[in-house]
């Protein structure tokens, strides 16, 4: 075998098909894992929480039965009091939390910093901010003061822990101790205030909260928290879905730039095989041959490639920070990913020499005497149409039944795949026509290039086709999976821009995960407010545990009067006609209990809070991440008029332009002095804008890889085309075509094959990631409303465009540089 | 000596030139110390042994190699210390290629094949068919405009060829074994082409050959032996330049 660039070529495309296959794979799944770290963040791991509707302790008998539902993971008693930690003169109020801290990591992401976990009731464990404050170490002795005994208790200090994500503000200022000791505090032994209980993975969570519902006896509801299974499972599909396409599809392209090696490969060496049929060899021989060339080139290929997959992520991450300073975290290793590869490598290298090889040996001897290497056979396209509009049709029929009956989401999955495959199919019936067209522009500047590079296209009309399909799957995969998951990032930055307007939070204590229970704030807080300089706007917030048309949801009652528009992000219903509304005593509804209640703008439900049954109008549909999306919200002074609502659970306050420092300092001061717990929401922001730069700078690793792949799709058939045109090339040298002409042709082809791949491939899409935010919409309680991101979409056409004609450089300086009688003396 | 040349009545000046190979570490000298001179509308055939610098003189002459050392004047002008796209438009303009394998694109109609050099000096595309169609008339190939290459004869894709060269009114044609894979009939038909187009068209034609038939009629003939000169006379004058092949072909 004395043709190392062919060799190199076919070995590489193995390489790069595994490579790419085991670094998407990767990618994907470190990028399902960040994103399910956001959502952790945004929300929380508590699935449900069991709570009376009056607020009130309850017996924990009950716990045994809801633990033995098959769909519960976890399940545990929780005991809340509000209170007093004393140390030395510091005085803090405190939520005095009896909980199980072994189990209790399930639910709250922590760690230990110091110490240990309590074990006897003498002993407690604090959270970081409380010891902070208190100056607390491992050993310390505090006070603790409940409000409903009012004898002092010494406890020690065994251990204290650090909460992260949206559980580090969740548990701020907390005190954890046993339960038995908790409950005894509160005067209600044997009794607990809630019960938190995590689903199994796949869990229905609306089933699920019904089936406990029924094990409760009357007065208690299931509360679904700020939990991450329920909030981001329709995003979490959407995503799932997207990158498994993905995957998918980057292995359908790995698999299309083998094939094409060994097509061309099997074609340019024609002849040799014409020559071992004259000289003896028989079909099986030949066939046994290439067999054993290709296994040779899968172990070789296949091992390149586990190495290439393995380093190209932390390269390539290397490679991004160096270029543009973007933060990517290596992808760690997955030995499943690996494992993939090294099954795929020999698989895909043998089903791909399968065809090419029987071909070959079908060679007929004579074909040695011809001078010249025929072209390719005639390309069929009628069976290609009728396969990929059958398809398209299948794909449609399953989307209106999907539409129609709501069936799985794998309805939705095998439909969206059916119309790439169905879109794929077809592709190849635009090439010829497409080619005419780009060409007959592109003729009056470049007439000889445009003329013989035409030819060279369709006269191999396999080799491109294959090309151009290998292009269109990377494009339309990048495409629909970047919009996906910016779509998906997108909507959970613009509720935290339009929700959280506020500047900082000052709350008496740690509520509820339903929100609607909170220590009291101290009395003439306001005033104290006031004098205050620098704040330019409070939003009391009270919250409550109420039913509305029977359903539990929690209802936000705020000062929405205050604002010049409405911090609320409004999915239905119009800006100033939902304003209206509100300040009429209407309600506006989360997306999640719109979806699940069926309500509309417009509608009327039936309210049930602090005792008090009232029927009140839809003003508007908001999108809601808060308490698992079960969220109702109303302006505080009308709903007053209606609801028994006077207590202040929250005062949102933001700060004048330029006096946020200033005012943050003395509301700190102002919460140390009360007690109370002092949050900056700039550091939501931040945690939250931080998983979202760790989400997108992954994904952009899956494009980085996805145009790599595309490159070499171009750099293989390219190189291929100056190979298998070598001696034609000779000859127009020789009769006058200048190198820079031959440059030209050959990326004028690239620009080509580019265009005629990811005009489509990109309009495809962007396309498909609006029908995944449809369908999922359909299927999902909380849809995600698609948005295109044109710097993504241009961009990647740009870039892909661009990338397509850089990797046409080698093949076409090297056909540039070819000594014209070196080439014509190519066989 | 007389260094100077007339461009007018000569076409080709060859001065001194050598020609050295490497193969494996060792030189072999593929042309050494050939002068000619030849004059416009001269038909010469340049024969010798294998392996004597025939077709390498041919490639020196196209400027498709370059000489290891001597002059080479083409139309008058140097070719030493032209740079690669100055020979390249040398070959476009002035120099018409045959070769024995024909080299037609078999992704190419015959009319385009035969368009090609044109089209690559940017002249439209109306005036390239035209000329093109001049150029197949010439060679007797009208019929057969649309026709792809590997459907035609030996013969008539050696015609299809020669229209290429000829379509660029070039001064000089540079004919490699034009004949070496026709049969006698139609290698007879294709010098006889040669012939008349050097005596019509003011055309200079330079072809190397093996076939005796070929140098029988031209108007020269140069005989190449280990790389040198041996013999450059009219073939038909005297027979001497017979010795000499035979010679060479015994050495």
């Amino acid at each position: 075998m004395l043709r190392p660039v062919r060799t190199l070529l076919t070995m590489l495309s193995i390489a790069v098909a595994v490579g790419s296959l085991i670094a998407v794979l990767q990618a994907t799944s470190a990028t399902r894992k960040q994103l399910d770290v956001l959502h952790q963040t945004v929300s929380t791991n508590v699935s449900a929480e069991i709570v009376s509707a009056d607020g009130k302790e309850f017996p924990s008998e009950l716990l045994p039965g809801v633990m033995s539902l098959p769909q519960v993971r976890s399940a545990i008693p929780v005991v809340h009091l509000f209170g007093t930690v004393t140390f030395g003169e510091t005085l803090v109020r405190s939520v005095l939390t009896g909980v199980d801290l072994e189990q209790y990591g399930d639910f709250r992401a922590f760690k230990l910093t110091s110490g240990r976990l309590f074990s006897s009731p003498g002993e407690v464990c604090v959270e970081a901010g409380v010891a902070s404050r208190l100056g607390l170490v491992v050993g310390d002795k505090l006070t603790i003061r409940s409000r409903d005994v009012p004898i002092a208790s010494r406890k020690t200090v065994t251990g204290i822990l650090e909460f992260t994500g949206v559980a580090a503000l969740d548990e701020r200022g907390s005190v954890f101790l046993p339960v038995r000791e908790a409950a005894r505090l509160k005067r209600a032994t044997g009794k607990i205030t809630s019960i938190l209980v995590t689903y199994a993975d796949n869990t229905d969570s609306r089933q699920m909260s019904a089936k406990i519902e029924q094990l409760l006896p009357e007065g208690l509801a299931v509360s679904r928290g700020a939990s991450s299974s329920e909030l981001s499972r329709p995003t979490e599909s959407l995503v799932n879905v997207s990158l498994i396409v993905a995957a998918t599809l980057s292995m359908v392209a790995a698999v299309f730039i083998v094939v094409n090696t060994f097509q061309i490969s099997v074609r340019e060496r024609q002849r040799q095989f014409a020559l071992f049929r004259i000289a003896g060899a028989t079909v099986e021989q030949i066939r046994h041959c290439m067999y054993r060339e290709a296994i040779l080139f899968a172990v070789a290929g296949t091992f390149c490639g586990v190495g290439i997959g393995i380093f190209s992520g932390r390269i390539l991450t290397a490679g991004m920070y160096d270029l543009f300073h973007v933060e990517v975290p290596v992808i760690p290793f997955h030995f499943t990913s690996v494992l993939a590869g090294l099954i795929f490598g020999p698989i895909a290298t043998m089903a791909s020499v399968w065809v090419p090889a029987r071909v070959a040996s079908r060679v007929a001897p004579l074909t040695a005497a011809r001078s010249a290497v025929p072209s390719e056979g005639i390309f069929r396209l009628r069976p290609l149409l009728v396969a990929g509009v059958v398809t398209i049709l299948i794909s449609g029929l399953l989307f209106v039944i999907n539409e129609l009956e709501q069936t799985s989401v794998w309805t939705a999955v095998i439909a969206m795949t059916s119309l790439q495959i169905g879109l794929i199919l077809i592709l190849p019936v635009v090439i010829r026509p497409g080619t005419f067209l780009i060409y007959s522009l592109t003729e009056h500047v470049m007439p000889v290039e445009s003329q013989l590079g035409r030819r060279q296209i369709l006269d191999n009309f396999g080799r491109s086709s294959l090309t151009i399909v290998v292009l269109f799957i990377v494009t339309v995969s990048s495409v629909s999976i970047g919009n996906t998951i910016l779509s998906v990032t997108g909507d959970i930055e613009s509720w935290l821009d339009q929700t959280v307007t506020a500047d900082f939070l000052l709350r008496a204590s740690r509520p509820r995960i339903d929100m609607s229970q909170s220590d009291e704030m101290p009395e003439n807080f306001d005033a104290q407010l006031e004098s205050i300089p620098g704040i330019k706007m409070t939003d009391r917030v009270t919250f409550s545990l109420i039913t509305i048309n029977g359903q539990t949801a929690t209802l936000a009652v705020r000062e929405l009067e205050k604002y010049p528009g409405l911090p609320l992000v409004i999915q239905e219903g119009e800006m100033t006609e939902v304003r209206r509304g509100l300040l009429q005593g209407e309600i506006v509804i989360g997306s999640v209990l719109s979806g699940k209640l069926k309500i509309r703008p417009g509608d009327t439900v039936r309210v049930d809070a602090e005792g008090i049954n009232q029927v009140v109008r839809v003003a508007g549909i908001v999108q809601e991440y808060t308490a698992g999306g079960l969220m109702a919200i109303m302006n505080r002074e009308a709903a007053q008029k209606t609801f028994p609502l006077t207590q202040t659970h929250v005062y949102m306050i933001q700060c004048q332009d330029g006096k946020t420092t200033e005012a943050g300092e003395a509301l700190r001061d102002l919460a140390r002095r009360e007690g109370l717990i002092f949050q900056s929401l700039a550091d939501v922001r931040h945690l939250v804008r931080q998983m979202v730069s760790g989400v997108t700078n992954r994904l952009w690793l899956i494009l980085v890889i996805s145009l790599f792949i595309a490159a070499f799709a171009v750099i293989n058939t390219l190189t291929m085309n100056v190979l298998e045109q070598t001696r034609y090339l000779g000859v127009l040298r020789t009769i006058g075509m200048t190198r820079f002409q031959v440059f030209r042709m050959f990326v004028l082809q690239a620009f080509v094959l580019g265009l005629l791949a990811l005009l489509p491939g990109t309009m495809v899409g962007a396309m498909m990631s609006a029908l995944i935010s449809v369908t999922f919409r359909s299927v999902a309680e909380h849809g995600i409303a698609f948005r295109l991101d044109t710097l993504l979409t241009v961009g990647y056409f740009g870039l892909g465009l661009l990338l397509s004609m850089l990797a046409a450089m080698l093949p076409a300086i090297r056909a540039g540089r070819l000594p014209p009688l070196e080439a014509i003396r190519q066989e | 000596m007389d260094t100077s040349i007339d461009s007018r009545t000569e076409i080709v000046d060859v001065r001194h030139i050598s020609k050295t190979f490497v193969f494996d570490g060792v030189e072999v000298n593929a042309l050494d110390d050939v002068t000619f001179r030849v004059p416009r509308r001269q038909m010469l055939a340049i024969m010798g042994p294998s392996g004597t610098g025939k077709s390498t003189l041919l490639h020196i002459l196209g400027g498709l190699e370059l000489p290891t050392s001597g002059e080479i004047f083409i139309d008058g002008s140097p070719l030493s210390g032209l740079s690669d796209v100055e020979l390249t438009l040398m070959r476009r303009r002035k120099i018409g290629f045959v070769f024995q394998s024909f080299n037609l694109l078999p992704s190419l109609s015959v009319v385009d094949n035969v368009t090609l050099p044109l089209i690559l000096d940017g002249i439209s595309r109306h005036e390239a068919f035209e000329k093109a169609r001049e150029a197949l008339r010439q060679v007797d190939l009208l019929h057969r405009l649309q026709h792809p290459p590997t459907r035609l004869s030996g013969g008539e894709q050696q015609r299809v060829a020669i229209a290429r060269a000829l379509v660029i009114g070039p001064s000089l044609i540079l004919a490699d074994e034009p004949t070496g894979n026709l049969d006698s009939v139609r290698g007879g038909d294709i010098t006889g082409l040669f012939h008349s187009l050097a005596r019509e068209k003011d055309l200079t034609v330079v072809i190397v050959t093996h076939d005796i038939r070929v140098a029988a009629i031209a108007d020269r003939l140069i005989v190449l032996r280990d790389g040198r000169i041996a013999y450059d006379g009219h073939p038909v004058a005297d027979t001497d330049w017979l010795a000499a092949l035979q010679s060479g072909v015994l050495t």
